[in-house]
């Protein structure tokens, strides 16, 4: 794990954004008491300078001088500044040097920008001023040093500076540690996934049991393994059952050509072997074309050529394909169809999955039996029939392929028919529900 | 005599088609290859061709473009290995007659060559198709032999209308199903049959010469004459 890979984890982008943010914030917060804080200050300076020169004007002409002297001696540091001029600007009493150009006379603080030389003391700090004319005209000028404003001012701009270093500091360490935290789950995925890809299907992504964001897309990975897994079991199954299933006729085809080879003889009986053969070519073709196109319609292509299917014009259409042959098993197919049915999808497929299973019904109910083929204004498409039904060790591979009964053995098909019927109803979103009818089976594919 | 071209690359099947076409009386010539194909079926008539899909140096259904293109309206029945609906659909689109999927059977293939080169009979405007004894009326679905009344079913109608159109002619399982049924299905051996049996009860009476007859291990024929 290198210092790179940490820098590029999302946690770390993340961690840089909120840092970014937290500085913002933490500024914005410390110029908002900076400027609170500083203003208040300010305006009290203020108000003690008016309420110095209130004082003054109200003290008696003989007293004022001692009062402004009284003043300013009795302040240690120098920070109070008073003077008391004539009308001419002639220094009559206090420490101001001299009477500062470009004053205004009209009791209102200012901090000025000329004539600051005519204050004693460090020019450090702002200076507020105030200057008004006395009632017998003599000029009045109180002043005083913002030291103190400046001094809390300093103590705020310090904590700020390093309260914003402490939390940015803090915020990079913490987002280093979760990046490195989610590398290192990142990791053991990799590593997890790594072995999964070289060949071991059967193993999970790891989960921490704390239901975080990790556990959750490591629990969709797993599912979706758990179906790979499923499906690749599948696959398997199915090619065993197909080598199987093909193995079986293609013996026996085998076994007939030799058979001719080795008897010999005339044409006559030549020829029909030939047609037996053929016949159980036939056969052969058939499955492997039933098996591409379940495995056609498994794929999900077809899904594109989707429009309205009329169900009950298609069930009609199916029953009347299949009424011959039911009758010539003395059959009763009887139709209960509602008058209207449709569903979004695949006409020719809709029609092969219920042929496929009138196909099963005409095949399994007895001679004289009664095959029903339903079709509910909810486009549930129901077809029962009254034969055997099924035993309960068939259910649960029912509608793999090559699944076929004991006693089916001996009718002909190859077990692929629901298999297909399956494959049709999970293009279409819609369950395939294959019930005992007692006595019989039926199948519903619906919504 | 129809005159067949087969475009077919592999050489054993095309012997075997060769032979079979020969054997149903038709005369044919084949072509192993795309270009030559092209260039041959541009210069030479011929009633029908065999166009396989997947051929070395170009593609069947670009052929089959170049060749409707250029104004050539032969007949063509496209054979491929690709049996997917889709694929059946483009080769019928690219201006292909007809689709056939390998592995076929050839008594198949000579079936609809057959279908494709023979204009069917009594094809136009009348509302009356008189085929020996048997007058089918197209407008009133009324069917009558010597005068004696069929009472057919819809289905039925169709599968007989066709029947006497292509009077003659073998017509295979599937061809029949595609003719006469509106969905796409492999109907298997013996649900066809059953129908044509009941419709040939219908119209093949007691002591009545037989008008459809079963062509062993290939299909039915319509045979008037």
């Amino acid at each position: 794990m290198r210092l790179d890979d940490l820098r590029r984890t999302s946690a770390f982008r993340l961690t840089l954004l909120f840092s970014a943010l937290l500085i913002g914030s933490v500024l914005l917060v410390f110029e908002l008491t900076y400027w609170q804080a500083s203003s208040l200050l300010m305006e009290r300076l203020d108000h003690s300078l008016v309420h110095e020169s209130d004082e003054l004007r109200l003290t008696p002409e003989a007293e004022q001088i001692a009062e402004i002297n009284v003043l300013v001696g009795s302040d240690p540091h120098g920070d109070w500044l008073a003077g008391l001029f004539a009308a001419d600007h002639h220094r009559l009493a206090g420490n101001v040097d001299g009477w500062p150009s470009h004053t205004r006379v009209d009791g209102v603080v200012r901090t000025p920008r000329e004539g600051l030389d005519s204050f004693p003391g460090s020019a450090r700090h702002e200076l507020r001023v105030l200057a008004e004319a006395l009632p017998d005209g003599r000029l009045l000028l109180i002043a005083h040093r913002a030291n103190d404003v400046d001094a809390v001012r300093t103590v705020i701009l310090r904590a700020m500076s390093v309260g914003l270093v402490a939390s940015v500091l803090l915020a990079l360490v913490g987002g280093l540690l979760t990046s490195f935290a989610s590398l290192r789950r990142i990791e053991t995925m990799r590593r997890a996934t790594m072995a999964i890809v070289t060949g071991d299907l059967s193993l999970r992504l790891p989960t921490t049991g704390k239901g975080d964001d990790f556990d959750k897309m490591a629990q969709m990975v797993n599912v979706m393994l758990a179906d790979i897994q499923r499906l690749i079991a599948d696959i398997k199954s199915a090619g065993d059952n197909i080598a199987h299933d093909l193995r079986t006729p293609l013996t026996r085809l085998r076994t007939r050509l030799e058979g001719a080879l080795r008897r010999g003889g005339d044409v006559t009986p030549h020829r029909a072997a030939m047609a037996d053969a053929i016949q159980d070519t036939d056969q052969l073709l058939t499955t492997f074309r039933a098996l591409l196109r379940i495995s056609e319609v498994e794929a999900g292509e077809r899904r594109a050529g989707f429009r309205t299917v009329d169900l009950v014009a298609l069930a009609g259409a199916a029953a009347e394909l299949f009424e011959p042959i039911a009758s010539q098993r003395r059959q009763h197919l009887i139709s209960n169809f509602a008058a209207n049915a449709s569903l979004h999808g695949d006409p020719d497929l809709l029609f092969e999955a219920v042929a496929n299973l009138l196909d099963n019904a005409v095949k399994y109910a007895p001679m004289g039996g009664v095959i029903r083929l339903d079709v509910t204004s909810d486009a549930q498409i129901t077809v029962q029939d009254n034969g055997p039904g099924l035993p309960g060790d068939l259910q649960e591979n029912l509608f793999k392929r090559f699944t076929r009964g004991d006693k089916a053995r001996h009718t002909p098909g190859n077990g692929l028919g629901l298999s297909l019927v399956a494959a049709v109803a999970k293009l279409h979103g819609l369950t395939l529900a294959v019930e005992d009818a007692m006595p019989g089976c039926r199948v519903r594919i619906g919504g | 005599m129809s005159h067949i071209l087969v475009i077919e690359d592999h050489q054993q099947t095309a012997d075997e088609i060769l032979d079979c076409l020969t054997a149903a009386g038709l005369t044919a010539v084949h072509c192993a290859n795309g270009p030559s194909g092209l260039s041959l079926a541009q210069t030479d008539p011929f009633d029908a061709i065999t166009l396989d899909r997947l051929l070395p140096g170009l593609d069947g259904l670009q052929i089959l473009e170049q060749l409707r293109r250029a104004g050539i309206t032969t007949p063509v029945l496209v054979v491929s290995a690709l049996g997917e609906v889709d694929d059946r659909v483009r080769g019928l689109r690219a201006g292909g007659d007809d689709y056939l999927t390998k592995p076929f059977a050839l008594v198949e293939m000579v079936a609809r060559l057959e279908a494709l080169t023979r204009r069917p009979t009594g094809e136009g405007k009348n509302a009356m198709l008189s085929i020996g004894p048997l007058r089918i009326g197209l407008l009133d679905r009324r069917v009558t032999r010597d005068g004696r009344v069929i009472d057919v079913t819809q289905r039925e109608f169709r599968l007989l209308h066709y029947f006497a159109r292509h009077a003659g002619q073998v017509l295979t399982r599937s061809m029949l199903y595609e003719a006469v049924w509106d969905y796409k299905f492999d109907p298997g051996t013996n649900l066809i049959d059953v129908h044509i049996g009941r419709l040939r009860r219908k119209v093949d009476g007691e002591g009545e010469k037989p008008l459809l007859s079963t062509v062993r291990g290939a299909g039915w024929m319509f045979d008037a004459s």
